[in-house]
């Protein structure tokens, strides 16, 4: 690329963290620490702008105590800083779908550029290292607050043993299933109906599970979208709504950790795969299904989702799916039967 | 449909598994994603070991319990399916073309036939078409430009 400098993933990191580092010399550096997927994850913050963006979603992972992080995220924007990110050293056509950047992905390094949010993710994963960049925090899209930092964790996670998911997932002292489909299915809906009932909450739209030992699944977000129709059913969760005023253009986003603290749960042993499908009928029921057709269901919309995941994330799907036992869940209409037809499915299963 | 000699999995676009006797394959490129029933999972194993298609026939008569014209007319439906998603290719090479290595001995005993079923879902495609129109500023970096209506959710429309 003649003129372009910075035109290999290692340079361009460099250049960009050097940024990051002259944001040092003009901003505090403001620093949240995590557990995610049983690892420690460090926030480093230039200035404060991007805290209320990233860290309400990760809050229940707060790390009690500061130590040794196993993966460092340094994040900053231009428009509260004042310094800007460099140049991209690659052409338009660079850009591929899920916004990876052509030829500035390896096994050392992860560079992708999610248009619709003006989001830049980069991962070193020989130094554990990861820096997110974005034009103005003020900019962001609601949805970003909901399941920020996707890409990087999905770069990160997917090389330490934990897949980043598209999927909800309740479960009991028993253990969790995880509710998979395509948008529309019900996950959501399942979830939030769970919130009553003695069933524990761990995601509604993405969790971490583990791809090596024993099946687990991993908090990730401790927020829940419903659409505003579905919202309705749910009364008492209007007062967690975050988006209040918004719900015309955009689904409902609420902060479980807000309203309900002691119903999340961190981890548990995965024990189930479940395919909401709504009926529309009263009662809610359970049925077997094949590992084919919740593999389907499973790893489409994390796939389509995530900038990096291919076939590495279908097979460590499909080991998942060949593993735990799939249930169709035929959602009535009755919502406080959906939680009960959960927990009796988790108890046939383990015993 | 194209006839070729013996095909192969056009691996350089999708990846599959198959898990129960059923296979599952996604398509990078188009956002569609499949399941193949236990007879599309037979033919499509015939096709990782570049069958031509007589022996593909041979060897599903061994297996099944259908006529060998039932069967072909079968495998010419699922074929023609599998080419047009452009999930296998023309092989130009030597494959196998011995039906008696198949797995299914000549003592076992025929299954019903059922025919070979390709579910296609499309619910994917508008992730991967999904290119939010952007301009580049000064700074050289793409602003996306926030489309009017319809992009109510994640930026995965609809998905949640």
């Amino acid at each position: 690329m003649k003129g372009r400098k910075n035109t290999r993933p290692e340079s361009f990191f460099e250049s960009a963290l050097a940024a990051y580092n002259q944001v040092r010399e003009y901003a505090e550096i403001v620093e949240r620490n995590f557990e995610i997927g049983g690892y420690r994850v460090k926030l480093q913050f230039g200035g404060e702008a991007l805290l209320p963006i990233i860290t309400p979603a990760l809050e229940h992972l707060t790390a009690e105590t500061s130590g040794n992080a196993n993966f460092t995220i340094c994040l900053w924007d231009s428009e509260s800083t004042g310094i800007r990110m460099p140049r991209p050293p690659w052409k338009d056509s660079a850009y591929l779908a899920r916004g990876v950047i052509q030829g500035f992905n390896n096994e050392t390094f992860h560079t992708s550029f999610h248009a619709g949010s003006n989001i830049l993710s980069l991962v070193d994963f020989s130094r554990n290292l990861a820096i997110f960049w974005t034009p103005s925090a003020s900019e962001v899209p609601y949805y970003e607050i909901g399941a920020p930092l996707r890409a990087i964790l999905q770069a990160w996670m997917s090389r330490n043993n934990r897949q980043l998911t598209h999927a909800a997932a309740v479960g009991s002292s028993e253990g969790a299933v995880l509710l998979v489909g395509r948008g529309g299915s019900g996950k959501s809906t399942t979830a939030v109906a769970c919130l009553q009932s003695p069933l524990k909450y761990i995601s509604d739209d993405y969790c971490l599970i583990s791809t090596s030992g024993p099946a687990r699944v991993f908090s990730l977000y401790n927020t829940a979208k419903l659409d505003a129709k579905m919202l309705k059913r749910f009364p008492n969760l209007f007062a967690a709504v975050r988006n209040k005023n918004e719900l015309i253009a955009e689904k409902a986003l609420l902060f479980i950790h807000h309203k309900y603290p002691d119903k999340l749960k961190k981890k548990l042993p995965l024990k189930a795969i479940l395919l909401p499908r709504v009926t529309g009928k009263d009662k809610t029921h359970i049925m077997e299904v094949s590992a084919a057709e919740a593999l389907a269901g499973l790893a489409p919309s994390t796939i389509f989702q995530l900038p990096g995941a291919g076939r590495e994330t279908f097979q460590a799907m499909a080991r998942l799916a060949r593993e735990l036992p799939s249930m169709r869940l035929e959602l009535g209409l009755d919502f406080e039967e959906i939680p009960k037809v959960i927990g009796q499915a988790l108890l046939e299963v383990v015993s | 449909m194209n006839t070729f000699d013996s095909y192969a999995i056009n691996t350089s676009k999708i990846t599959h598994e198959l898990i129960d006797g059923e296979v599952v394959i996604i398509n990078f490129d188009s956002g569609n994603y499949y399941c193949l029933n236990k007879t599309g999972a037979d033919i499509w194993e015939f096709i990782q070991r570049h069958f031509p298609i007589a022996d593909m026939v041979a060897a599903l008569s061994q297996k099944y319990t259908a006529s060998q014209e039932d069967i072909r007319s079968s495998l010419h439906e699922i074929m023609t399916k599998l080419q047009d998603e452009m999930l296998i290719i023309a092989y130009e090479g030597n494959g196998e073309s011995n039906p008696s290595k198949t797995e299914v001995s000549s003592s076992d005993q025929k299954v019903p036939f059922e025919a070979p079923l390709l579910q296609k879902f499309d619910d994917m495609q508008e992730l991967i078409l999904l290119d939010p129109i952007h301009e580049v500023d000064e700074s050289g970096w793409p602003r996306a430009q926030k489309e009017p209506g319809n992009r109510t959710t994640d930026g995965t429309s609809n998905q949640g």
